[in-house]
């Protein structure tokens, strides 16, 4: 029966790639609340399909000259340290804390999906930005368009919150990563966007590797998920030019409202 | 800079072909542990902690070996990134730049705690 989530986990991989999220947050609440999955193993599959798609994408994203290579080396500390945080929180804490989590992380990201629109700039690099020589360039319309770097601890703080919230649960918190470079650190969104798909295999392997080591990665679920995942992913990036992705995105805002009420429920029944 | 930008790109190529293989063998073990009549999810309803470890010496006393393959494919993918970590902090080491060497070292050293603290769990 584990081929039902083969092609679920295409249409997450597709959905994730057009709207540039990982595809855990529509496969966790499919796991648990159609398939009745405990969360913990659900989270541990759904980051093995996170290391998948942001391995594979890798190569594209250097291509395309978007990738800050030396800015996610950085934030990575923060990212790895949060994830190491997070696996440990998730010894301690119930599944009903997991769902009320999954269920208030989902909401936030709904929230910042809809107010997602700043591409502001850094007038000056940070003086750590300066030190390690983070400001880069990426190809815009118009030529290479240069950029600084800002508020690098306020970035690396972010980070390891993101890292917290990928490893407890099993999501890319790429949403979180890009609203701290965007918002707080001035990149360009393109920039944040490339540089965050690159980190995320990284924080997710920090904790998928140790639910792989505690048994928490169960082959029956993370087979078919992260398989289908990658699938979805390639498909989605290749259609993407000809879809409208506003109106995807709006109907994704409503879904996902709709199922963290319903992993927020979940979570209050205990 | 340029040349740790295209040192990168080859690496992660690598990784790229690193996601195919680990796919395939994946896929391989799937199929052949693929029971049609049965719910893999009922199992999957409570959880039980049983490691890595044991769940594959579980599986060779069932003889199971489609789930031993897909643990292989598993640890090829998960381990994907930690390589990508190493080769940039030799890409660095050759460049002189110390302080992103130092950097990715953080990474890597953090990443090894984490598998780490798995093993005990």
């Amino acid at each position: 029966m584990s081929f039902v989530l083969f092609p679920i986990a295409i249409v997450a991989g597709f959905i994730g790639s057009i709207l540039g999220l990982g595809g855990g947050v529509i496969i966790v609440p499919v796991l648990t609340l159609i398939f009745g999955v405990d969360i913990r193993y659900a989270v541990a599959a759904s980051l093995i399909s996170i290391i998948a798609t942001s391995s594979g994408a890798a190569a594209s994203f250097l291509k395309d000259h978007l990738t800050n290579l030396r800015l996610a080396i950085l934030l990575e500390i923060g990212t790895v340290i949060g994830a190491i945080t997070g696996f440990l929180l998730s010894s301690s804490l119930k599944s009903s804390a997991l769902f009320l989590c999954f269920g208030g992380f989902l909401l936030l990201s709904a929230v910042m999906m809809f107010r997602q629109k700043c591409d502001p700039r850094a007038e000056t690099n940070h003086p750590w930005a300066e030190k390690l020589s983070l400001h880069s360039k990426f190809p815009d319309k118009g030529g290479w368009v240069h950029y600084k770097v800002a508020n690098v601890p306020f970035g690396l703080i972010s980070m390891y919150v993101a890292g917290i919230f990928s490893a407890l649960l099993g999501i890319g918190s790429g949403i979180f990563k890009i609203m701290a470079m965007d918002g707080a650190m001035k990149i360009p969104m393109k920039v944040s966007s490339a540089t965050s798909n690159f980190m995320i295999g990284v924080t997710a392997s920090a904790s998928a590797g140790a639910y792989f080591l505690r048994g928490d990665v169960k082959p029956e679920i993370a087979s078919p998920v992260a398989l289908g995942i990658i699938v979805g992913a390639w498909i989605g990036a290749r259609v993407m030019p000809k879809l409208n992705a506003a109106l995807i995105k709006k109907i994704f805002i409503l879904v996902m409202t709709i199922v963290a009420i319903q992993m927020i429920i979940k979570g209050l029944e205990g | 800079m340029n040349d740790i930008n295209t040192m990168e790109l080859k690496i992660s190529k690598f990784l790229r072909g690193g996601v195919i293989l680990s796919g395939i063998i994946i896929a391989i073990g799937w199929a052949m542990s693929f029971k049609g009549d049965t719910n893999p999810f009922t199992p999957l309803q409570t959880y039980s902690p049983l490691n890595l470890v044991d769940s594959i010496q579980m599986q060779a006393i069932l003889q199971n070996w489609g789930k031993i393959i897909a643990y292989l494919g598993l640890t090829i993918l998960i381990s994907l990134p930690v390589i990508r970590v190493f080769l940039s902090i030799l890409l660095f080491i050759k460049q002189k730049e110390k302080a992103m060497a130092l950097l990715g070292f953080i990474v890597l050293l953090g990443l090894i705690l984490s598998f780490s603290l798995g093993i005990e769990a």
